[in-house]
């Protein structure tokens, strides 16, 4: 598909981007935190990854639109961070990202817990540090391995599993901050633990 | 990272925990004594058993709905074959090279004009307040009044003799506004010479000091070029900006 797109053919390198906007746009928008960046970033990302296609050096082409994603999205915190003001009037405070709905598991109880449990756990990845939540958000939730996270972020592998265990322990603290949480969170482990023993 | 677990009864950091779980402690016999710990402690089991629920809600968590498709269009990809940006965008280069070209005209003429006068020129002063004046008024129209007194010019020469070098430049009346300017060549190219004479009001150019007249001409004409240059310029340098300020 790469080698077609490279050839110039767009259909082709749609292909590319039908398979990984939804991962893209993931990542960018837990990063942000705000659909809007994380839309402009997902569509600069492949017209960056489109226009750059001569020099893509042959790897994993999830890691290397990841790296193109995630360089973009710091670009935008740091602008953030540059001018706060302005960016907490940009953020958008209605407005929720809506999220595609899960097939049901088996036990439609520990369903509707996980459920509840994901709205809190997106909550606290939002307060993780960038480089904690990106550490985060590729092993956990897109299921990277360490070398390939290294790759993407630029940092060694201890420190990305440093930041990894470091966030976890950390989403579990913030979790453990709001009482509903906690419950849901020791409701579910006790749940799994007992799965584990049956 | 500090694989260190305490032997006083203390509970096992998250992080340390976490690091156990996914089996990325280098020594062993940390791991051991995590172990140990883990038998004995039933608040650090709790803390495992919540860490691994927490890689499991992490792993299942429900991926955003793409709100759009991210598909290119063959018009994001396409090169752009025009400079995107309205005219005065993609005059920029025009209007820099214009404004270095009036620069260098400037110049040429006031090198021109100095040694002209250096050689026959001498007391045209008191002109040259009144040549300022006129200069002003005539901002906007200043390259079109520079044309009128071109065509005006060529008829005065066979009317009255002027020194060689004064030729160049047609000499007109300072009290001359650029209107009526262009309606007395108009008339010119009807009537000829005949014309200036029925109405010497119009275009007193048959006064008795040639010279000055001539070196009047000359400061018009560096007036008009001096702003030009400085119109160019500013427009050069602020039409960008009024533009960035749109957007």
């Amino acid at each position: 598909m790469i080698a077609a797109a490279r050839r110039g053919d767009l259909a082709a390198f749609n292909g590319l981007v039908a398979r990984y906007e939804r991962e893209v746009f993931a990542v960018a928008l837990r990063l942000l935190g705000d659909p809007h960046a994380a839309e402009d970033v997902t569509q600069e990302t492949f017209l960056r990854a489109h226009g750059a296609l001569e020099q893509f050096d042959g790897g994993s082409v999830r890691a290397w639109l990841l790296r193109i994603a995630t360089n973009r999205s710091y670009d935008v915190l740091r602008y953030r961070r540059r001018r706060p003001a302005e960016s907490l009037d940009a953020r958008p405070v209605e407005e929720e990202p809506t999220w595609s709905s899960q097939t049901a598991a088996v036990d439609p109880e520990g369903f509707a817990v996980r459920q509840a449990l994901s709205a809190h756990l997106e909550q606290a990845l939002a307060e993780l540090t960038a480089d904690q939540r990106l550490a985060v958000l590729l092993h956990d939730v897109h299921g990277y391995p360490y070398e390939e996270i290294a790759q993407i972020t630029g940092a060694s592998l201890g420190t990305v599993k440093s930041r990894i265990h470091r966030g976890r322990a950390r989403l579990r603290e913030l979790l453990h901050g709001d009482e509903r949480a906690r419950e849901l969170l020791g409701a579910i482990s006790r749940q799994q633990s007992g799965d584990e023993r049956a | 990272m500090a694989e260190h677990v305490t032997e006083r009864g203390d509970h096992i950091p998250d992080e340390l925990l976490s690091a156990y779980l996914a089996g990325d402690l280098e020594d062993p016999a940390a791991a051991e004594r995590i172990e140990r710990h883990l038998a004995a402690c039933a608040r650090c089991r709790a803390a495992l058993g919540e860490l691994r629920a927490l890689r499991h809600l992490l792993r299942d968590l429900p991926a955003p709905a793409v709100p759009r498709s991210f598909a290119l269009t063959p018009d994001m990809v396409r090169p752009a074959k025009v400079v995107a940006g309205p005219w005065f965008v993609r005059f920029q280069p025009a209007l820099r090279w214009a404004s270095a070209v009036a620069a260098l005209l400037l110049v040429l003429v006031l090198t021109a004009d100095l040694l002209v006068h250096q050689t026959g020129g001498d007391g045209v002063a008191p002109e040259a307040s009144t040549m300022s004046t006129g200069g002003g008024g005539a901002t906007g129209v200043a390259p079109q009044a520079a044309e009128d007194r071109a065509t005006a010019g060529a008829a005065t020469d066979t009317a009255s003799p002027v020194p060689d070098a004064s030729a160049l430049e047609a000499p007109v009346s300072p009290t001359e506004s650029p209107l009526r300017a262009t309606e007395s060549s108009g008339a010119e190219s009807g009537g000829g010479g005949a014309a200036r004479v029925a109405d010497p009001a119009v275009e007193p150019v048959a006064a008795p000091e040639t010279g000055a007249e001539a070196s009047v001409g000359w400061r018009l004409v560096e007036a008009a070029l001096a702003l030009l240059v400085v119109g160019l310029l500013g427009a050069t340098l602020a039409l960008p900006r009024l533009h960035a300020r749109r957007r």
